[in-house]
């Protein structure tokens, strides 16, 4: 993935801040994003204007009944409400609007790697140069939501599984974000990203390091946001 | 109930107080309702982008924080999204417009044309009105109807370049004349 310099991420700020961006170049702001507070300040008072911007939206009447329909969905809503499998890392929510690039979002994501619970490591011992780590992959509240493994010598394969993600993805996500990437990160820092498929829960990525010193794994909204993260142990 | 704050009844509304709840959905849902349509076209979907956004609201309300906008910048916020959805799922919206007697009458390009006639002028149409023409109904034309720059382009025959430097600018100007709301 090509890397973005600060110059270039102010440039495109405004198409961050408004939900432009698509692909490989939204990736690479976000990954810019996450290293660099100046700029996600940037964004965020961007996005800030431009949520202030459909203030201006024309109004228009609703058909007849509008309220009454929107209040009974709302009453059934209330009457089958049960608990969310997954919520986001973020205490900003998937309310908020995907494109905005949430500065507590980002400093939650962090704080999930830090308390993302290892399960297990297995080093095998038939074949010395395969590791096999598994790590809970769990949401900014500690919710265990999924599994990760890495396996492999180099490069590494990681598999990631979120039973449940459809169903996530359909009652939590307001935003609905474009794409979901899984990002996984070895001892050096190194992030490598990939877009995780929204129409299925499991994924699988390759990574170009030593099994061994692949360290978190996380899925991602295009706006910076983690759903859940896991760290292996090393 | 008419002279509490949006914050106030929004509140209610999250809670569930059923009196709250019909004031609130009464008061934002021509904004929310007129935003579905200026981006989905249609009247019956815009109903539905309109029912779903105010249900998100609610379904959501804890995540909505005062200190970052007014909730109904934010409520509009998760109305486009849920309406460029919308459009995304049954892929670009087919032009509808005079074949659905709810549809708006304007181009969608033209609704900085509508900002002249409404009569609840605010500070952000005053500044949008502050800005030249062209990156107006550039920005208008991607916050408002949801089209992406590249439409934008191929609609007014402009190039892409022209198109994504005007919203820029646009976006950047009005940031620096609301002051910018740095977190």
């Amino acid at each position: 993935m090509t890397s973005m310099r600060c110059a270039d991420v102010r440039e495109v700020a405004p198409d961050v801040a408004l939900g432009l961006l698509t692909g490989e170049e939204r990736a690479a702001a976000l990954a810019h994003l996450e290293g660099c507070e100046a700029c996600r300040a940037e964004v965020a008072s961007l996005a800030g204007t431009a949520d202030e911007v459909l203030l201006a939206a024309p109004g228009a009447a609703p058909p007849p009944g509008f309220a009454d329909r929107v209040l009974a969905r709302l009453a059934a809503e209330r009457a089958g409400g049960g608990e969310l499998p997954i919520v986001p890392a973020s205490p900003d929510a998937p309310g908020h609007r995907s494109r905005r690039l949430p500065l507590l979002a980002l400093a939650a994501a962090a704080v999930v790697l830090v308390i993302a619970g290892v399960v297990a490591i297995v080093r095998s011992g038939e074949e010395p140069a395969t590791t096999t780590a598994t790590a809970e992959m769990r949401t900014g509240r500690g919710t265990v939501v999924g599994v990760a493994t890495v396996t492999g010598g180099e490069p590494a394969t990681v598999e990631v599984a979120v039973p449940g993600w459809q169903e996530t993805l359909e009652r939590w996500d307001a935003t609905h974000a474009d794409t979901y990437w899984l990002a996984v990160e070895t001892e050096d820092g190194t992030r490598t990203m990939q877009v995780a498929d929204p129409a299925i829960e499991e994924w699988t990525m390759r990574v170009d390091a030593p099994a061994a010193e692949v360290s978190t794994v996380s899925v991602l909204d295009d706006a910076g946001r983690v759903w859940c993260s896991g760290r292996f142990a090393t | 109930m008419w002279d509490v704050s949006d914050e106030a009844l929004f509140a209610g509304y999250a809670s569930g107080d059923a009196e709250a709840a019909a004031a609130f959905v009464r008061r934002v849902e021509r904004k929310v309702y007129g935003l579905a349509l200026a981006i989905v076209r249609d009247g019956s979907d815009a109903e539905d982008v309109a029912q779903e956004a105010l249900v998100r609201a609610w379904r959501f309300a804890a995540s909505f924080d005062a200190r970052r906008g007014s909730v109904m910048a934010w409520l509009l916020g998760i109305t486009r999204n849920v309406a460029l959805d919308h459009v995304r799922s049954r892929g670009r919206r087919e032009e509808t417009v005079g074949a659905d007697p709810v549809a708006p009458t304007v181009d969608p390009l033209d609704i900085a044309a509508e900002i002249d006639r409404r009569d609840d002028a605010d500070r952000v149409i005053t500044l949008m009105h502050a800005l030249p023409a062209p990156q107006r109904e550039a920005l208008a034309a991607v916050a408002l109807v949801g089209l992406t720059t590249r439409e934008v382009s191929e609609r007014e025959a402009i190039p892409h370049g022209t198109v994504k430097t005007r919203v820029r600018l646009a976006l950047r100007k009005l940031r620096d004349e609301m002051g910018a709301r740095v977190e």
